[in-house]
């Protein structure tokens, strides 16, 4: 891992159009401004591998079963009060 | 059965063939690129986004036949990247996660939806802005046990 030592209002640039600013510095907190092309999706990496994670947790077969609970009653919708149109009419 | 029909996806034409395409994948699947939603009135109001090239499907569902509270804030460079549907041609829909053997325990994710455009057949799985206010494992069922 390449590191530098920046000071406030300091910045790093990545290739030619990624820039990383120290903002603020408080206590144990750094802000942090990114510049970069739209391309470039930007994420708190704590919150983008847990994502990741619950998505490893959620994906299924295309032959896995699901059930819903509930079913027989109402429908097997929890019903909030907008409507619902959760049969299918043939 | 020729089309599917809306099990209330606040969605328009929404056909069997219509095939959406992520090109970033879904985090943790990103070569899974082609997806349609498949419904079945019997996993209501469950539906399915089934890959096209490869044997897995996330369960999906609207958010809001459960929440109707949540009031996601997505970014505008989002929006953008699947080329800025309006509110009509925005489909917003929230992974669900069911528990080897405990259907009863499903969550949903509303940090992170998928949102699609309908009509130029993009989506992206997102982190909403305002993140802070919802679970990513929100209990679908909880009120009902």
């Amino acid at each position: 891992m390449l590191v530098l030592t920046r000071k406030l209002d300091e910045s790093i640039i990545i290739g030619e159009n990624i820039e990383i600013k120290v903002l603020e510095v408080r206590g144990e907190q750094v802000r942090l401004g990114i510049v970069a092309p739209r391309s470039i999706s930007v994420h708190r990496k704590e919150l983008y591998d847990k994502i990741k994670s619950i998505n490893v947790e959620s994906v299924k077969t295309k032959t896995d079963k699901i059930t819903v609970p509930f079913k027989s009653k109402e429908g097997g919708e929890q019903k909030p009060d907008s409507t619902q149109n959760g049969e299918h009419a043939e | 059965m020729s089309e599917v029909k809306n099990i209330d996806y606040q969605v328009l034409d929404l056909k069997k063939e219509n095939i959406f395409t992520f090109s970033e994948g879904i985090p943790g699947f990103e070569k899974v690129q082609r997806f349609a939603i498949l419904t079945n009135p019997e996993e209501a109001p469950f539906g399915r986004l089934t890959a096209i090239e490869h044997d897995l499907c996330f369960i999906i569902i609207n958010p809001w036949t459960v929440y109707p509270e949540y009031k996601p804030d997505i970014d505008q460079e989002d929006i953008d990247k699947i080329e800025s549907p309006s509110n009509e041609e925005i489909l917003i829909l929230a992974i669900v996660t069911i528990p080897e053997g405990a259907p009863q325990e499903a969550t949903m994710n509303l940090v992170a939806p998928l949102i699609i455009h309908t009509k130029k057949g993009l989506g992206r799985q997102v982190i909403l802005n305002n993140y802070k206010e919802y679970s990513s494992k929100y209990r679908l069922w909880k009120d009902l046990e």
